[in-house]
């Protein structure tokens, strides 16, 4: 199996906050009788903040493709589509030579999006990353953590308010 | 009084930002735009600071405290866009 496995899909709540600058959990309303609660992280404008996806395994069928990581988020107040949100993503293998506790440098690859026309409305960003040292060198069966963060003063990241992770999805590119 | 710190400006307009999320109130405007908003408005306050002192009445020009005058013209000009 190659190309289009699926490796991992969250929602907001699978995650889990850093010890500090964490994106904050929070709830969105949809338009149903009953109205929905959609969960959200809600990423801030002015300071970056981040936030843990663990995943238990690669999958074993994993071929070293590398990966692409579907970002699904929408904005809280900006509706400005000439405005842009940068994500950065990086990943930490945990195999069984890694020391979790020890010091570790996430190292990410981007995107920057523009944002959606409307705050109930969800766009996708894609980021890609190759086989190898680009993911960590995770290897099928092994654990990781994906960790995100919306990088609030890159060039391009000029969108007001919060921005509102929605969902995750990876699968093998 | 001088104009607001860099800081202090900064602060505000994260808290500006926080309240527009919070009411999920639609803007087209961008954060650089937003921020260039905040220092006019602050150099402006500052620029006229003392033509609003005068424009209070005595006694309540020597009554008030700086900060009073302040926390009261925040609450007229808000009272006006509610009503508005």
């Amino acid at each position: 199996m190659a190309s289009g496995l699926v490796i991992a899909q969250f929602d907001a709540r699978c995650g889990t906050p850093p010890a500090a600058s964490y994106a904050g959990l929070d709830t969105i309303a949809g338009g149903a009788t009953p109205a929905e609660a959609l969960p959200v992280l809600d990423f801030d404008p002015a300071a970056s903040e981040y936030y843990d996806f663990l995943v238990p395994a690669m999958p074993s069928a994993y071929s070293a493709g590398g990966l692409t990581l579907l970002v699904k988020f929408g904005m809280s107040s900006d509706v400005n589509t000439a405005h842009k949100v940068r994500w950065e993503v990086g990943i930490r293998r945990l195999d069984t030579a890694e020391d979790l506790g020890a010091v570790h440098a996430y190292d990410t690859n981007g995107v920057s999006v523009a944002i959606p026309d409307d705050v109930q409305k969800t766009t996708t960003g894609t980021i890609t990353f190759t086989d190898g040292a680009d993911i960590d060198s995770w290897a099928a069966g092994e654990p990781a953590i994906i960790r995100i963060y919306r990088d609030h003063d890159h060039v391009d990241d000029d969108a007001t308010g919060d921005a509102e992770l929605r969902g995750l999805f990876a699968r093998e590119t | 009084m001088a104009v607001l710190s860099s800081g202090d400006r900064q602060a505000l307009w994260a808290e500006f930002q926080r309240e527009l999320s919070s009411n999920r109130e639609p803007t087209t405007v961008s954060k650089v735009e937003l921020r260039a908003a905040v220092d006019a408005i602050d150099a402006w306050v500052d620029a006229n600071a003392a033509a609003f002192n005068a424009a209070i009445p005595p006694p309540a020009r020597a009554a008030l405290t700086a900060r009073q005058k302040a926390r009261l013209l925040f609450y007229v000009v808000r009272r006006r866009f509610e009503v508005g």
